[in-house]
């Protein structure tokens, strides 16, 4: 078995005084879905930003496949292969469900100063964004308007923008958030089929889907891993269950 | 391909708005040999200037329109444009192709320079600094002495291509509606091709296409000099028409009319800025004969057309697709 696709070693944040992130070692192994878990304010989100390069650590160190990213800008990081969702839609409303995902396709092709032919016309982008739409379930919606679509259609549409890169490491950061429980459950379905095709990083308050999806779960209480290891393996886990299973489960 | 059926009302609109484009075209097609058979060459130079500031509006779309880059100072290349003619003839250069060189190299290198510091910021922000540097290529020509300083700079020989001069008003109208298709045709291609759909991306969500791995600050470069340079073209032909380079062509008044023929016309549309140039400047051009107070009489025509058409005199001819 190869190495991890994306680890931290002694990862350590601190904002004023408050320890964000407390020497945080993980390691996120090739087509496992390993998620995140933890109460509000455990430094989940300090976390993901580390990853994503919006905020650089104050210790420690990065990797994704072999490259150190700790102090790399988020653009690039996204071109080696960081794929990720927002916790609120962020698609582009005015553009249509296809360009939305033609300028993910478009991003990773290298630089887009073509100034003459219309882009929703070049197969090299046109095909590959229409199998993504089919793979998310939005293949009849590629001519619509992203603003006169349904919200669980704009989560969708969110995930086909995050999978059209074809990123190594996809972050997903509370792809639940919002939904109700029938689109939940869809988007449980679709997260299910992408299973060993992406190596996952969940974050997600919704403990059904966490416990459905991840074959890892690592628990974060005040900025620190304390318990990594299968979901049967966390749900038995004492420590886990005083401090925060015991909460909600 | 088609997921919905078209809206048939919206189809008719639009093709009204096609209808009216190639009508209008035709009209100023054959207005230079029916303004000399009527004996009112005057319309032909009312109608260059027209066209002219079409061109400068087309240009400033690109950047505020597709890319919600607010630029309050392209005054700056048109003022570029200008003297690049202007600067040149006083030396006796007349080749007008040095000219027109001249033009779009300095009025894109301007935006570069200009640009790279503008764009770092957003808002409020980007309007002043555009502002502040078309204030200081004003400045700078006002010092400039020998070229005339304040009182602005004669031009005795216009850009001259081969035997052709820019000085005969009929050819210069015709090179100029030449030009404006040419720039118009070009702004569609652009609004639709990946450089556009990036573009406009920036505008709707900059964060998200930073996202998306794009350098944005590269991108909407590009699109500025882009800009610039067209807008540089346009000074070209102003000077040439009026034979004449003076700071007021880079005053921040010229900046704000180009904005306002801009949101008149239809911001982001590419048809729009063309009409609204044409009407701003009509429009002045009537009141100024029936009264003193134009000024306010287009204020009031504007603030019409801001809360009647979303999307300018454009917008009205569309309905509501582009």
């Amino acid at each position: 078995m190869s190495g991890p696709v994306l680890s931290t070693r002694g990862l350590i944040k601190r904002f004023s005084g408050v320890l964000a992130s407390d020497d945080v070692d993980f390691d996120l192994m090739p087509g496992e879905v390993h998620a995140i878990i933890g109460p509000n304010g455990a430094g989940k989100t300090t976390f993901i930003k580390q990853i994503t390069g919006e905020h650089f650590p104050t210790a420690g160190r990065i990797a994704l496949g072999d490259t150190d990213i700790t102090r790399m800008r988020t653009d690039r990081r996204i071109l080696l292969g960081l794929g990720r969702s927002f916790q609120v839609t962020s698609v582009l409303r005015e553009l249509t469900v296809l360009e939305n995902v033609i300028l993910a396709v478009q991003a990773k092709r290298g630089h887009s100063f073509r100034f003459w032919e219309p882009a929703v016309n070049d197969s090299a982008l046109r095909e590959p964004a229409l199998a993504v739409l089919q793979d998310v379930g939005l293949g009849s919606k590629a001519d619509l308007v992203a603003r006169t679509v349904s919200y669980g259609e704009l989560r969708q549409l969110e995930m086909a923008m995050v999978i059209a890169s074809d990123p190594k490491v996809l972050l997903l950061d509370e792809p639940m958030a919002g939904m109700g429980t029938v689109e939940s459950k869809l988007m449980v379905d679709l997260l299910k089929s992408f299973r060993g095709r992406f190596s996952t990083i969940l974050v997600e308050h919704d403990m059904d889907a966490v416990f459905a999806l991840a074959d890892r779960i690592s628990v974060l209480v005040y900025g620190r891993i304390i318990a990594t290891g299968t979901p049967a393996e966390i749900r038995e886990n004492k420590e886990v269950r005083a401090s925060y299973l015991g909460e909600t489960a | 391909m088609a997921a919905v059926p078209p809206n048939p009302r919206k189809m008719s609109r639009s093709r009204i708005g096609v209808i009216v484009s190639v009508l209008f075209a035709l009209t100023l097609l054959l207005l230079p040999p029916a303004a000399g058979y009527l004996e009112t060459p005057y319309y032909v130079i009312l109608v260059t200037r027209l066209l002219v500031f079409a061109v400068a509006g087309t240009a400033l779309n690109l950047v505020l329109g597709f890319g919600g880059m607010v630029s309050f100072g392209h005054s700056l290349f048109m003022g570029i444009g200008a003297y690049s003619v202007a600067i040149p003839a006083f030396y006796g250069i007349a080749n007008g192709w040095v000219h027109i060189a001249f033009a779009i190299v300095a009025a894109a290198f301007a935006a570069a320079v200009t640009g790279a510091i503008a764009l770092r910021t957003r808002g409020v922000a980007f309007i002043m600094i555009t502002l502040a540097f078309a204030q200081m290529f004003f400045f700078l020509t006002v010092s400039l002495k020998q070229y005339g300083g304040d009182d602005g700079l004669p031009i005795r020989l216009a850009s001259s291509f081969g035997g052709a001069t820019l000085k005969q008003p009929v050819l210069l109208y015709y090179v100029v509606f030449a030009t404006l298709c040419l720039i118009i045709y070009g702004s569609y291609r652009l609004y639709h091709s990946s450089f556009g759909l990036v573009l406009r991306g920036c505008m709707i969500n900059e964060d998200r296409m930073k996202a998306l791995g794009y350098p944005t600050l590269t991108y909407k470069l590009v699109a500025y000099m882009i800009s610039g340079a067209i807008a540089g073209v346009a000074g070209f032909f102003l000077a040439n028409m009026t034979t004449f380079a003076s700071p007021a062509y880079a005053s921040w008044t010229v900046s704000g009319d180009l904005m306002i023929m801009v949101v008149l016309g239809g911001t982001g549309t590419v048809m729009g800025p063309a009409y609204g140039a044409f009407a701003f400047l009509l429009i002045e051009d009537l009141l100024k004969r029936v009264t003193d107070h134009w000024l306010g009489t287009v204020g009031v025509i504007i603030v019409l057309v801001g809360l009647l058409a979303k999307r300018g005199l454009w917008g009205l001819l569309q309905g509501r697709s582009r």
